[in-house]
């Protein structure tokens, strides 16, 4: 049980980096982390080693997202992606949720891909497929914005 | 390079830049890419979205962990909201039978407003009528599916409204039947019993409470049971199972679809 928590403590900042790619609002996304972490504690914990947690936790926070409450604050983020904040998260507000999803899981996590289809319980194909999509959309984002900006200095 | 080599998948292109291949194979993708400046175009950018991705987030990799994110606060907060619970059931028992000064007697240090005493109470019907009857495997319900007028007429008749079963077989759950409940002030209240493929029991709790109150969705779990309760228009809803929370609250949905729909 301690070494669980303990566990489950080590992840917090990691969690909270994720979190603060999917949404602009910090208040936003210290509320996912804390509703993710509440909810750890009220499933059963797998025995895990520290890594099979760190996938538990990232499971849990995707399935909090999934609730109705949570897509609206996702929408509300996307929307308000034209913001401040680095062009990098600015563009991912332009993905799809499992777009994102797998590209942050893939990206930032350092997930095998296996490992991502684990946690949003998905197949090893969908995920190929999903990370291949957001990666050409945000590439043509990328060459559009690139292209717009040429024609204001023109 | 030899023309025997495996042709390039996508896939392996992702996995490249993802540093996921092995070194043979590594090698073999740059050679491919020495030769398709198009693709290798396509890579580059692509490495270059995922080391923007990463510096984007690394300033903030370092912020300290904000206290409200302690888990031994929360394990703390968590145990209190339990406590707490008992401490709120007593004083609703004790508010119906001694009066309204009872709630102020047992000093609880915020007063629960109306909504979230209802909400207490339908969670903690639905949680032990779950348990007590839906997992009953041989009589879990009074008047079974194929008698569904007569269910229909008989609940409605009881609780003074319409009261009709949920249809949530494009949820995979079947109807086996409902039951009459007593509420804890002798009222009414109906349970539907159903189950999936597997044989997975789901229970849909419906009580009627104070016409004016209302409270979205909340969910619950203890153990590897989940609930999920609201309220609208006097209607207290609760869906109860071993289902993951996103199953519930598409049956959820669902139910609140066919309330509205039937007016």
């Amino acid at each position: 049980m301690c070494s669980a928590v303990a566990d489950i403590e080590a992840c917090i900042p990691a969690l909270r980096l994720h979190a603060s790619a999917l949404l602009r609002d910090r208040q936003d996304v210290d509320d996912l982390v804390r509703a993710c972490l509440a909810r750890s504690l009220e499933v059963t914990r797998p025995a895990s080693d520290h890594e099979g947690i760190r996938l538990w936790l990232l499971a849990i926070m995707y399935g909090q997202l999934a609730s109705r409450s949570w897509r609206a604050r996702l929408r509300r983020a996307g929307r308000q992606g034209g913001g401040d904040g680095p062009d990098a998260l600015r563009d991912l507000g332009q993905l799809a949720e499992r777009q994102r999803a797998v590209l942050l899981l893939v990206t930032i996590e350092d997930l095998a891909y296996a490992e991502v289809a684990r946690v949003l319980g998905i197949s090893v194909t969908e995920v190929m497929s999903l990370l291949a999509d957001s990666r050409e959309r945000l590439r043509r984002l990328g060459t559009d914005a690139a292209s717009t900006e040429r024609r204001r200095m023109e | 390079m030899t023309a025997a080599e495996r042709p390039i998948s996508e896939d392996e292109l992702h996995a490249y830049v993802d540093e996921r291949l092995d070194r043979v194979r590594r090698q073999e993708v740059e050679h491919y890419l020495d030769a398709q400046p198009e693709q290798a175009r396509r890579v580059a950018a692509y490495r270059a979205q995922r080391d923007g991705l990463r510096a984007a987030l690394a300033s903030r990799a370092a912020e300290p962990v904000p206290p409200e994110l302690n888990l031994s606060r929360l394990l703390e907060a968590r145990l209190r909201q339990r406590h707490g619970w008992w401490r709120l059931a007593a004083s609703v028992i004790l508010c119906l039978c001694l009066g309204g000064a009872a709630g102020w007697y047992l000093g609880l240090p915020a007063q629960p407003t109306r909504t979230e005493v209802a909400v207490a109470l339908l969670q903690q019907q639905a949680m032990a009528s779950h348990t007590v009857y839906a997992s009953d495997k041989r009589h879990p319900i009074e008047v079974v599916a194929a008698e569904k007028d007569h269910l229909t007429q008989w609940l409605s008749n009881r609780l003074h409204r319409s009261i009709v079963p949920p249809d949530l077989s494009s949820t995979g759950y079947r109807l086996l039947g409902g039951r009459l409940l007593a509420t804890e002030h002798g009222g009414a209240a109906a349970l539907f019993v159903y189950d999936d493929a597997q044989g997975n029991r789901l229970s849909v709790l419906m009580r009627p409470m104070a016409p004016e109150l209302h409270a979205t969705r909340s969910d619950y779990s203890q153990g590897t049971t989940n609930a999920c309760m609201w309220i609208v228009k006097g209607i207290g809803f609760a869906v109860v199972g071993a289902a993951p929370d996103r199953t519930l609250d598409q049956i959820a949905d669902q139910i609140s679809r066919q309330v509205t729909e039937a007016g």
